[in-house]
């Protein structure tokens, strides 16, 4: 675990060129459905999408970062977890593109998991794999996984429904300490016994993956 | 970036709304469908109604025309973080191998927005004459780098008091000789200039340089 | 409390028969014509109570499982958190259909299911499980139920539903919203792996999912027990409609 600290920045930002700009992780139908409408109540979309798929993706990275980490398992361990077939998209979709710009950057095992994974590995896998190759460890790979979990959506709901940014900024950092409480537990177990990973779900998230994937006016991807 | 050596030429057609990107692109397929081997990425920001049009229009079969959603940001998706369609084309280019012309409409966005170098190789800007004969003095990223500079909508030059001497004069002055057409592209023949113009590029594509190893 | 139940069903003779029959409060047993009964005994489940429930449907048998009534999850004395673990095994060519009643989370429990079901890759299972958030007017206390499931031995549906403040956001715009109703029919099928269901919205908050895998899930929130049922009778009939393995009668 010796690459810079700062290369996680790199892979946490948004501006990375990994396509993630084109995805709202369930933001654009929850504000179709009238869901998210205001700063509060995406305060609590936001609490609850880290609490759940952000902790499930978190302690799937995690678990990919690790040396000798079967990355083949985790995919498809990151599919049980994924009853949605329109986030499963999503999420190799966005696995794929992590992949393309990581390898460029930290060439070497990241062309094994291409080579492994050729329809694009699950997110939170390219993840765990990319921030292991630029040097860093499991709890990198579940911090950048589990903010990009709200940092994502909140991005989409400042376009969507025009929020205040500073104000959007500032819920990211009140939520700092509950994506710790992601981390430390994604981190704890990325060593250990793959089937036993953490996997809550999150009932609204799934339904608005297979709402946007039949949504005829739609902004983003997924 | 490391391109295997003989991928098609890939061609992007940007503009700001309304200015003809969608009927540029219909009208190209359609005089180069036979001679050559083409499919297309919309970059629409907010429907399918590009993708859909081009279907409609029979240009290309339904399946070489491939859709991306760019999350709000159409600049964003053809510059910062071509990962969408650099996947689309992709895909298509595997799909419909072998390819020898890829083109890539963007999403009615700003005067600034050009494509990457990382997911075109020649770019087109259209503007039209209803925009303001002003636009090619402004200047800007996409009228100085692009590689042809379209003018659409010459017609209607009288009605809406522009002077097509003018946007000449200032595009010369922003571009040097670099080509510029003047079109109708709702007229028959309207784009001949610009076919005439891509064949050429086409026919001497030979493939993107090396990356240095 | 703790308790230990175990069935085994086998097929014998073209019929299948409980070969094993054991059970303890506060998950009793019971056969009748219709097939296995789960009937509440003794007031349960309460904190401090740590059940197990094995199931085995053996090569070739049939299993219907069912519930006279609701189980209603209650607070214990000893504040601490009732327990109840489920494991199922269903062999080569078996069925099992699990379609009990559902859990009410009343205030104050501490539940946690976990549910662990390892089919074979031609058995057949249909598995529906109903969580109610609270009886009428009341906000539930905690609980976790956790469905692990295996075709295989390859893993195709690991799913944990969460309630209340231990998983921050859970009833916010993400997870359960305001409903008052949460379910999933579970539906493992040997014909899906050649001919994959296509996802269907059942409604606003209702949906037809095909699994990575032989199976297809059907998820709904309602706002009370009645409509959560009516959306997973729905999912039901879209997931067998086109019966991809043929139902034993």
């Amino acid at each position: 675990m010796d690459g810079p600290p700062v290369n996680a920045m790199l892979l946490a930002d948004g501006r990375f060129p990994a396509g993630g700009h084109a995805h709202s992780g369930g933001m654009e139908s929850a504000v179709a459905a009238g869901r998210v409408t205001d700063i509060d109540s995406l305060a609590r979309f936001l609490r609850g999408r880290l609490s759940t798929a952000g902790l499930s993706a978190a302690a799937l990275a995690a678990a990919a970062s690790v040396e000798d980490a079967d990355w083949r398992a985790l995919d498809t361990e990151a599919d049980a977890r994924t009853p949605s077939a329109a986030v499963r998209w999503a999420s190799r979709r966005q696995g794929k593109q992590l992949i393309r710009t990581a390898k460029h950057l930290w060439p070497g095992r990241l062309d094994v998991l291409a080579g492994q994974i050729p329809q694009g590995p699950h997110h939170p896998v390219a993840m765990g794999a990319a921030v292991a190759a630029a040097g860093l460890g499991a709890a990198d790979a579940a911090r950048c996984t589990a903010f990009n979990a709200v940092a994502g959506p909140a991005g989409a709901a400042v376009r969507l429904l025009g929020i205040d940014p500073v104000q959007v900024h500032g819920l990211l950092a009140e939520l700092a300490e509950a994506i710790e409480q992601v981390v430390e537990p994604a981190a704890a177990c990325a060593a250990g016994e793959i089937d036993i990973l953490p996997c809550p779900g999150s009932v609204l998230l799934d339904l608005f993956g297979e709402q946007h994937a039949i949504s005829e006016v739609k902004l983003f991807a997924s | 970036m490391r391109h295997e050596p003989k991928r098609p030429l890939r061609v992007g057609v940007g503009g700001p709304v309304g200015s003809g990107k969608t009927a540029l692109v219909a009208a190209l397929c359609r005089s180069l469908a036979e001679q050559f081997n083409i499919a297309v990425v919309t970059n629409d920001i907010y429907t399918t109604e590009d993708a859909d049009f081009l279907k409609k229009q029979g240009v290309l079969e339904s399946e070489r025309i491939s859709a991306v959603q760019t999350g709000c940001c159409p600049h964003t998706a053809i510059r910062d973080d071509i990962s969408e369609n650099l996947e689309a084309v992709e895909e298509l280019e595997i799909r419909f191998a072998p390819l020898d012309l890829v083109l890539l409409e963007s999403g009615g966005d700003n005067l600034t927005a050009t494509f990457s170098q990382g997911l075109v190789d020649r770019q087109i800007f259209v503007l039209d004459v209803s925009g303001g004969d002003k636009v090619p003095r402004k200047g800007g990223p996409s009228v100085t780098l692009a590689d042809l500079l379209v003018i659409n909508k010459i017609d209607l030059a009288p009605l809406v008091g522009a002077d097509l001497e003018v946007m000449r004069r200032d595009s010369i002055a922003q571009r040097g000789e670099r080509p510029m057409a003047f079109c109708a592209l709702n007229r028959p023949g309207g784009a001949s200039e610009i076919v005439e113009w891509l064949i050429g590029q086409v026919s001497t594509w030979a493939g993107p340089s090396p990356a240095p190893l | 409390m703790r308790s230990s139940s175990h069935v085994v069903a086998e097929l014998a003779g073209g019929i299948t028969r409980l070969t094993h029959l054991r059970s303890e409060a506060p998950v009793l047993l019971k056969r009748t014509p219709q097939g296995l009964y789960l009937i509440g005994g003794a007031a349960g489940p309460l904190g401090g109570d740590d059940a197990r429930l094995r199931v085995e449907v053996g090569p070739g048998a049939r299993l219907d499982v069912h519930s006279t009534a609701a189980t209603l999850a209650l607070p214990g004395c000893s504040g601490g958190a009732s327990r109840l673990r489920i494991e199922v095994a269903v062999a080569e060519g078996a069925e099992l259909r699990w379609l009990t009643e559902p859990t009410i989370l009343a205030k104050g429990c501490n539940h946690r299911i976990r549910t662990r079901l390892d089919t074979d890759e031609t058995a057949l299972v249909i598995w529906r499980e109903e969580l109610i958030l609270g009886r009428h007017g009341e906000r539930p206390g905690s609980a976790s139920s956790r469905m692990d499931c295996c075709v295989g031995g390859k893993p195709v549906y690991r799913s944990e539903q969460i309630v209340g403040d231990e998983s921050p956001g859970w009833d916010g715009p993400a997870v359960f919203g305001d409903a008052k109703a949460a379910g999933n029919l579970l539906v493992v099928d040997p014909g899906m792996a050649t001919k994959p269901i296509t996802p269907a919205i059942l409604g606003d908050t209702a949906a037809i999912m095909p699994l990575a895998g032989p199976a297809g899930l059907a998820t709904a929130l309602a706002g009370n027990s009645i409509m959560l049922r009516d959306y997973l009778n729905d999912g039901l009939r879209h997931l067998t409609s086109e019966r991809r393995t043929q139902l034993s009668a």
